[in-house]
């Protein structure tokens, strides 16, 4: 769609490492090993970020992924005595492992067979500016507008150039603010729930 | 780099997790599952935020500038909130293990079936 060949190829080869990444997450004895290579698949995860244009979210994702959750899970490996070989299957390895192929291959169906609302069909200029070429600019209304890269010229375009940052955060104070308020009582109650729990254990 | 791609690696992200989930018996790794199916599903919401418009923009008489740019990013505010809800359950799980530690000082999941029939 974009037609940019190194963004292709970046693509191509950072996908194919995630996928071998999460193949070695699932199937490595070492546990530790596998933690390891979880920071690796969340940090390629954060370079499709990057590529699809969502920087926020990708910073995001380096910061709260692979600055946080791996330092948890490397937190958590300490409690198992054997690390070298403590990651064992359970009997129903098989049957899991075709149960989850299956689902792989109607996902797959699904979503070739499935007409996605395509760029193709909107015919408004400033809709097609909007998705893709994230540059906004002031009128003087006050308003924001949404302009296609190319239309802008070097003038027009110095110090107005803003990322989906400022999207992401006029979202989430208008369109999503009763979400993010449910976030907030999610987050505090899990803090105050795992204090909780980790203190009873310790009374006894 | 197109929406198919982008799916197919959502959904192998997704089902290599949960194939995670079902065939491992250690907590920690069944975690490292399921921040990998959280993975997949974040991959899933961006690209169809980059590649598929919302339907307020398909209206081609819809006035774009005062609207758009809070409905065209919506998979991005989920991502957001998925990272969120992701951190606070492992910061949970991890509670979880340190009290299955200090009550069996065990890990393994087949060691709690105190509710099986």
């Amino acid at each position: 769609m974009s037609g940019n060949f190194f963004i292709d190829i970046t693509f191509w080869v950072v996908s194919f490492l995630i996928i071998l990444g999460s193949f070695y997450v699932v199937t490595a004895r070492n546990i530790f090993r596998g933690a390891i290579g979880l920071s690796f698949v969340f940090i390629c995860v954060a370079i499709i970020f990057f590529l699809l244009n969502a920087e926020f979210l990708g910073v995001v994702q380096i910061l709260v992924y692979v600055g946080a959750v791996s330092v948890l899970i490397a937190f958590a490996v300490m409690f198992i005595k054997d690390v070298v070989d403590g990651s064992k299957y359970s009997k129903y390895r098989l049957l899991s492992a075709f149960l989850c192929s299956f689902l792989f291959f109607v996902l797959i169906f699904i979503s070739q067979v499935t007409e996605w609302n395509s760029m193709d069909s909107i015919e408004n200029e400033d809709a097609l500016a909007g998705l893709e070429g994230f540059y906004f600019e002031e009128s003087e209304s006050g308003s924001i507008l949404i302009k296609k890269a190319e239309v802008l010229s070097d003038g027009v375009n110095k110090g107005v150039f803003i990322n989906s940052t400022l999207s992401i955060g006029s979202s989430l104070i208008s369109n999503f603010l009763i979400p993010l308020q449910v976030i907030g009582f999610i987050l505090i109650s899990a803090l105050i729930g795992s204090l909780t729990i980790i203190r009873q254990r310790r009374k006894q | 780099m197109t929406l198919d791609s982008l799916l197919i690696l959502s959904a192998a992200v997704f089902c290599i997790g949960l194939y995670g989930i079902l065939s491992k018996t250690n907590i920690v790794s069944t975690i490292m599952s399921i921040e990998l199916m959280f993975n997949g599903i974040i991959i899933a919401a961006v690209s169809f935020s980059r590649f598929t418009p919302s339907a307020l923009l398909m209206n081609n008489s819809f006035d774009v500038s005062s609207f758009a740019l809070n409905t065209a990013l919506s998979g991005h505010v989920f991502g957001v909130f998925i990272i969120s809800i992701a951190a606070a359950e492992s910061a949970l799980a991890l509670a979880l293990v340190f009290v299955m530690f200090n009550k069996k000082s065990s890990v393994d999941i087949v060691d709690f079936n105190e509710l099986k029939g």
